[in-house]
């Protein structure tokens, strides 16, 4: 074994940690060559220096320092938020933000689903069931006007009362289309008011 | 509370109620908390600082002692401390007051020629040498080097104190005390 071979093993060998080929040659070599032996003597001088080294005297202000700092630490809770603070100062701030935004739109969506849609109040469906019953007169009172027509209705008289008639078609029209609307706006109100009634269920 | 000679006997903190029963555990554990920190970090002043910090993450953390033997738990924090400030002095650039100094300065100050390396760590400039070096080494080295030499730890519970395997441990060892030896050869050759 080479004196540099041996110089690389020689940490190895004060601390016991070569095998025993390594071990028996390491030593043969020491034997015979006083370089490589004082370089063990220095070698093994190193962890002896180290363990030799003294320490200073413990301050005295150590303990009143610490209780001081521990009740002037801030609770758990402001804790958190400074742990947070910095996090946010951090490389991940722009991630974090963005999360933020999501997550904050994604809240602020679900709770307009839930609590912001328009609620059917009684007035509202009083009104519904008024705009029903109107709706419902108006196409009896077209009825009946165009039953009065067809029975005043003659040969002599037929001339005069096709403006009557017509005048009645158009009510009648006017009427049905208002009919349409107002039942429209009556069904949909009475499904709105169903399905919250389903969703309080 | 827990009464002290309780707590001194089982060196276990099982029941850790009041500010009191924590000035008995700075009581028993400043002096090895500091002895690190001072080796660590290289100077006094920082070492209080880094002690005192470790007291206090150690209260914020409390229900986290009474499972771990309260002096090799301190131990660890202390240890993670210094090398976190280590860490980040180097990435400030800052020197600390052994820094700087060059291998001349080391022969320079050594009139001393007795040839005993032993005898010579007795006089407070070998002290002086010997931590200067130490301060020249790479955190990972230095740690090792002072958990095993100065602190008598075997390689396991360096490795857990550390979080490192154990030959990680080993070849750190031997890297850091390889380096000492390079730094503090001057000495010896003149001494000779």
């Amino acid at each position: 074994m080479r004196c540099e071979e041996v110089k690389e093993l020689l940490e190895a060998y004060v601390e016991g940690e070569l095998d025993e080929s390594q071990l028996k040659a390491v030593q043969a070599h020491i034997s015979s060559c006083e370089s490589c032996k004082k370089e063990l003597a220095l070698t093994q001088a190193i962890p002896r220096l180290v363990s030799s080294l003294q320490t200073p005297p413990v301050p005295e202000d150590i303990i009143p320092n610490t209780l001081r700092i521990i009740n002037e630490t801030p609770t758990a809770q402001w804790e958190w938020l400074r742990s947070f603070g910095a996090f946010l100062s951090g490389k991940w701030r722009f991630a974090a933000v963005a999360c933020s935004l999501i997550i904050i739109s994604l809240f602020s969506i679900s709770y307009y689903r839930e609590y912001r849609q328009p609620k059917i109040t009684d007035a509202e469906v009083e009104l519904a069931v008024k705009d029903l019953k109107l709706a419902l007169g108006l196409v009896g009172t077209a009825t009946q006007d165009v039953q009065i027509t067809a029975m005043t209705a003659g040969s002599r008289a037929l001339n005069a009362t096709k403006s009557k008639s017509k005048s009645t078609m158009r009510t009648l029209s006017g009427a049905q289309s208002e009919v349409s609307d107002k039942l429209r706006f009556g069904l949909a109100v009475l499904a709105q008011l169903q399905k919250g009634e389903v969703d309080g269920n | 509370m827990a009464n002290q000679q309780q707590l001194l006997d089982i060196s276990r903190v099982d029941s850790m109620t009041d500010e009191q029963d924590f000035v008995i555990l700075i009581r028993q554990n400043q002096e090895s908390v500091f002895r690190l920190a001072f080796h660590l970090l290289g100077n006094a002043e920082e070492a209080r600082d880094a002690t005192q910090e470790t007291f206090v993450k150690a209260w914020k953390k409390l229900d986290l002692l009474r499972r771990e033997t309260s002096r090799a738990w301190l131990q660890k924090i202390a240890v993670n401390l210094c090398l976190d400030w280590l860490r980040r002095r180097k990435f400030r650039g800052e020197f600390s007051e052994e820094k700087g100094e060059s291998q001349n300065d080391l022969e320079y100050r050594l009139p001393d020629p007795n040839p005993d390396p032993l005898e010579q760590c007795l006089s407070e400039e070998m002290q002086t040498k010997v931590r200067k070096a130490i301060s020249n080494l790479a955190p990972k080295y230095r740690a090792v080097v002072i958990l095993r030499d100065l602190e008598g730890m075997s390689y396991k519970e360096i490795s857990q104190m550390l979080n490192v395997k154990i030959s990680k441990v080993k070849s750190n060892l031997f890297r850091g005390r390889r380096e000492l030896k390079e730094i503090l050869r001057p000495f010896f050759e003149v001494s000779r």
